[in-house]
């Protein structure tokens, strides 16, 4: 994305006199922070007159690429389109495969390609592969399908590690836990039963959540899964 | 004198690029590089990473966005075609919060009815820094689904500037901006303010 130092010369110029002609009051807010903005960016002095100096400095500076906030930060939530499309778009997909998921259609044609492509847009996003080894989990017609789910939890744990940072791995399997509990939760509502591997993986979940931090919710938790798989209270392949 | 000798007072020829032709060249490399660095080209084929493919790798944090969303609402602002994403920042404890006004989804700036939207959402977004975000951000999409804009500025300038430490002045030097479609947005501005 281009730095508005390049688009304000032209802006300022081409819009300061319309801008001061609007009198509607929400918009005369936005246009005291636009003209502030640009008088203290010296793109403007403060009658609204450019600053052709300072904007020829900026153009000449944004073609060579110098543009810059002057903070990395910055620059990369100015220039974050692309980044963000991406994630909006994967967004989208994964929201797709869990309705998909919820409504019990098939998981081959009609789960998976949704996560798949949330995956391929955002491969180092580890919410991608939690739902789509959910989604595996619940995959009956599919008789690798513990395996490929396992496969997806460990590159989500493998992601989260990576970070190095303890609360990042944390944040991940909580992502998990609730995707497992929504999963179950709207079973239950539909009287319907989970899969063993999904109470399997509930369990497992559970248990780590409780080594990691000690909270006895999570215990409490483990046990009911564990009860469910002892009582039966699963689907199963034929 | 003998022929041979006639022969080897010829000046010799000259080899390569004559001086002229290499500054030519040096020139218009240079005009190259600079256009394609305007139009951001090694980014967009893959060349070059961009600051954001660098440090917005993470996972987004949903559960840090749910509470800004629910901050905005509570605020009485208009949340419809608005989405939030928290995106930490890799390598740091730092998060950016990314604020998506999407006209596409229903976003319209004339359905506001608070007082200065701007001050408004300065002081939702300033309850946030608890939750480890230390840049806000702003990003515009048009009615076609089109990025126009985009506004970002520090947490500490925020803040500071909520708790009347920062004048409007002093606030506006801490904002950046960009676009990737000039014309679109200057259409855009023209259209909201008819």
């Amino acid at each position: 994305m281009r730095r508005i130092l390049l688009i304000l010369c032209i802006l300022i110029i081409g819009l300061m006199p319309f801008l001061s002609a609007c009198d509607s009051g929400e918009a005369q807010d936005l246009i005291y922070w636009a003209k502030l903005w640009a008088i203290v960016h010296d793109i403007t002095d403060t009658d609204g007159n450019p600053n052709y100096g300072a904007v020829t400095r900026f153009a000449v500076g944004e073609a060579f690429g110098l543009g810059s906030t002057g903070d990395e930060e910055g620059d990369a939530a100015i220039d974050a389109a692309r980044v963000l499309n991406n994630m909006r778009q994967a967004e989208e997909s994964a929201d797709q495969g869990w309705e998909a998921l919820n409504k019990g259609k098939n998981i081959k044609q009609s789960v998976l390609p949704h996560f798949n492509k949330a995956i391929d847009l955002r491969p180092d996003d580890w919410s991608y592969r939690n739902g789509r080894g959910i989604a595996n989990l619940e995959d009956l017609e599919n008789p690798d399908n513990a395996k490929a789910a396992r496969d997806d939890f460990n590159q989500a744990n493998e992601i989260a590690k990576r970070s190095g940072k303890p609360a990042e791995y944390l944040r991940m399997l909580r992502n998990r836990e609730q995707a497992l509990a929504r999963l179950v939760a709207i079973k239950n509502d539909e009287h319907a039963f989970p899969t063993k591997e999904v109470y399997l993986e509930q369990s497992r979940t559970y248990d780590e959540l409780y080594k990691l931090t000690g909270e006895k919710s999570y215990l409490l938790l483990k046990q009911q899964a564990d009860t469910n798989i002892q009582e039966g209270h699963y689907w199963v392949r034929d | 004198m003998s022929k041979d000798s006639k022969t080897q007072t010829k000046p010799p020829k000259k080899k390569g690029f004559p001086f002229g032709k290499i500054i030519l060249l040096i020139l218009v490399l240079f005009v190259l590089a600079a256009v394609l660095q305007y139009f951001r080209i090694p980014q967009k084929i893959g060349l070059i990473k961009s600051p954001a493919d660098n440090l917005f790798t993470m996972t987004p944090d949903s559960e840090k966005a749910a509470v800004i969303m629910d901050n905005l609402q509570a605020a009485g602002l208009n949340t419809s075609g608005v989405e939030v994403y928290v995106l930490p920042v890799a390598g740091t404890d730092h998060n950016l919060a990314m604020i998506v006004l999407d006209a596409s989804k229903g976003f319209t700036f004339g359905s506001y009815s608070g007082g200065d939207p701007v001050k408004d959402f300065l002081a939702v977004i300033s309850q946030a820094q608890g939750d480890g975000i230390n840049r806000a951000a702003i990003t515009y999409y048009d009615e076609e689904g089109r990025q126009l804009v985009a506004a970002t500025v520090p947490m500490d300038a925020i803040n500071a500037y909520s708790q009347g430490n920062l004048t409007d002045n002093q606030l506006m030097e801490q904002v950046d901006v960009g676009t990737d479609d000039l014309w679109a947005f200057i259409g855009m501005i023209k259209d909201q303010l008819k």
